[in-house]
């Protein structure tokens, strides 16, 4: 069973002054592919609906449920079960890094489980090496003093080091280079054929979404815009361009060579495709050139 | 979890009271507060506790949000009350054991506690309508003087104002550890008292070394930018007494002399 959002509102400081809304009349049902994508502009609410969805936030009103159970009042154990159902990763690693040392943060869940120290040890070895931060190199390193990057991946295998059902990421892929971004992508493509967790991945840019993502959720001023597959979202252009989010570059291609060539399609995720709808309709009839330089240049993906 | 808005955040309403020069309000308040001790018996309280409650009415913030402030210090006003009970010598009402309650003790209770409400509502005033800044500002101008006698006023109030601006920060940083803390299965609520000491100072410590990182990045962030105290500063904002401070200030003047002269007679 999925996590269920049902009708979920949620205003920040109600009944002050300081009354924000941040989320309104949201219902959704997350985590049914591996890898879901949600995205949306500055201030939509990303970060509000990740939080629902371990209990750190109650909606003001409506009921979010994870694996059939509600959030709403939930206590003692029943409540650590939902959080160790529910992994977080936040959207700023500075929040979440609070240790002496990177092996003491990322051991902190593990520690917290029950687990004996031997297999604490291994977990966090794992976890450091699935997000590729050497562990000799960093296991006693002072969390604070790592790079924007590193930090990251500091607290990305702390949520990973519990082995979470579901693994919530804010924003993981901010401040990572191009290697760092699709390394660490496939390394949650692997998590979910390997151990079956679902990812939900928070993300600004709609090229990381579409592409590794089975799942796209689009959120607009605290409300669902869209929900659909990555091809099924690329297709609604001019409603994204509205929603103020900015197309990926292959799709933009792939509209504007639309304009030229009729049938030329739009759903097309990636450069690959994008260069073999391009072969079909340009190139149709005429020889393939050479191989390698059909391929042409890898563009920053 | 935490949250900043207990006693008196400054609520940015536009009342005549929130328009006052922060100086007067500083004033009016000090006033007010020696007219509240100034008084003696329950005719010259009145007279005090009306004036307060009409400053308090004007600044449109709403009874409930006073009510609220002095809720969180209920443990003080308390202690006050039974204090008094017990301890004024007078006419027994109620004894338990040694312990008498007496009938002067009950007066002087209610007297003492409507004096308490009224100073904390005073002190609440102050800071729902006066922004941070202006009140650090205000009392800058008002210590201004004493710089003659080497007392660094600026220097003061840059002091007072940083610490200010960071209460609602530190709040906010251990929200975060907090969170942090609990998405990866720790505890707050459960065990006994020693494990909670333990959860607490695990939380303290971090926040420690993040107010001592930040006071580091605020230091450098003010030298780059050429601060160097208040030497030969300009000020953006220059403070100015209206019409309405004046006003205000006459009739702080004549409720003090009408409560003074109570207390004489
Ligand atoms: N702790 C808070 N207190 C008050 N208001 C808040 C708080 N956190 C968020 N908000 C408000 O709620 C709204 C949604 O914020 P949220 O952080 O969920 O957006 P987001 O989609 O994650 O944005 P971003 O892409 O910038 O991270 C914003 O208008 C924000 O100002
Ligand atoms: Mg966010």
């Amino acid at each position: 069973m999925p996590i269920e959002l049902e009708n979920v509102s949620h205003v920040y400081d109600a009944g002050t002054p300081f009354a924000a809304r941040a989320l309104h009349q949201l219902s959704c049902r997350l985590g049914t592919a591996d890898l879901t994508g949600i995205i949306g502009p500055t201030g939509s609410g990303k970060s509000t609906l990740l939080q629902m969805l371990n209990g750190l936030l109650i909606p003001t009103s409506g009921q979010v449920r994870v694996d059939g159970v509600p959030t709403r009042g939930l206590k003692g154990p029943a409540l650590r079960d939902l959080r160790q159902r529910v992994g977080l990763v936040f959207q700023f690693p500075e929040d979440q890094l609070f240790e002496r040392t990177v092996f003491d943060d990322v051991a902190f869940g593990p520690r917290n489980q029950g687990l004996g120290e031997a297999e604490v040890q291994e977990r966090v070895r794992w976890a450091m090496e699935a997000v590729q931060l050497d562990f000799t190199a960093f296991a006693a390193r002072d969390p604070y003093s790592l790079s924007g990057g590193e930090k990251r991946r500091a607290a990305i295998a702390g949520a990973l080091a519990r082995r979470p059902r579901y693994l919530l990421l804010d924003e993981p892929t901010a401040g990572l280079d191009a290697a760092g971004r699709l390394q660490l992508l496939g390394v949650m493509r692997q998590l979910a054929v390997d151990y079956g967790t679902r990812v939900v991945l928070v993300s600004h840019r709609l090229e990381d979404v579409v592409i590794a993502c089975d799942e796209v959720l689009v959120m607009c001023g605290g409300e669902l815009f869209m929900q659909g597959s990555p091809r099924q979202i690329l297709q609604r252009s001019d409603e994204l361009r509205s929603g103020g989010l900015e197309l990926p570059w292959f799709s933009e291609l792939a509209w504007s060579l639309k304009r030229h060539f009729v049938g030329f399609r739009t759903d097309l995720v990636g450069l690959e495709e994008l260069a073999d709808e391009i072969t079909r309709v340009v190139g149709a009839g005429r020889p393939r050139p050479s191989a390698p330089a059909a391929r042409g240049e890898q563009h920053g993906v | 979890m935490f949250s900043g808005l207990s006693f008196g955040q400054y609520l940015p309403l536009g009342s005549v009271v929130h328009r006052l020069d922060p100086r007067t309000k500083l004033v009016l308040v000090l006033a007010g507060m020696s007219a509240v001790f100034l008084a003696r018996g329950w005719v010259s309280l009145v007279v005090a506790g009306a004036a307060v409650m009409g400053l308090a009415l004007a600044s449109r913030v709403g009874m409930r949000s006073y009510l609220r402030g002095i809720r969180s210090l209920w443990l003080l006003v308390a202690l006050t009350a039974l204090l008094q009970m017990f301890l004024v010598p007078g006419t027994r009402l109620w004894s338990l054991g040694a312990l008498a309650v007496t009938r002067e003790g009950v007066a002087m209770a209610a007297f003492m506690v409507a004096r308490l409400v009224l100073v904390f509502v005073l002190a609440q005033l102050l800071t729902f309508t006066t922004s941070p800044v202006a009140l650090v500002d205000g009392s800058e101008r008002l210590l201004a003087p004493l710089r003659r006698l080497g007392l660094p006023a600026h220097e003061m109030a840059m002091v007072m104002t940083i610490a200010l601006r960071f209460i609602p920060v530190l709040f906010e940083e251990a929200d975060k550890i907090v969170k942090a803390q609990v998405s990866r299965g720790a505890s707050f609520q459960a065990g006994g008292v020693r494990s909670r000491l333990q959860a607490l100072s695990s939380i303290l410590v971090p926040l420690f070394v993040r107010a001592f990182q930040r006071s580091d990045e605020l230091a450098l962030a003010m030298e780059v930018r050429c601060y160097q105290g208040g030497e030969g500063r300009t000020r953006m904002n220059r403070l100015c007494l209206q019409a309405d401070d004046y006003v205000f200030l006459a009739a702080a003047a004549a409720v003090l002399v009408v409560v003074g002269v109570l207390t004489r007679t």
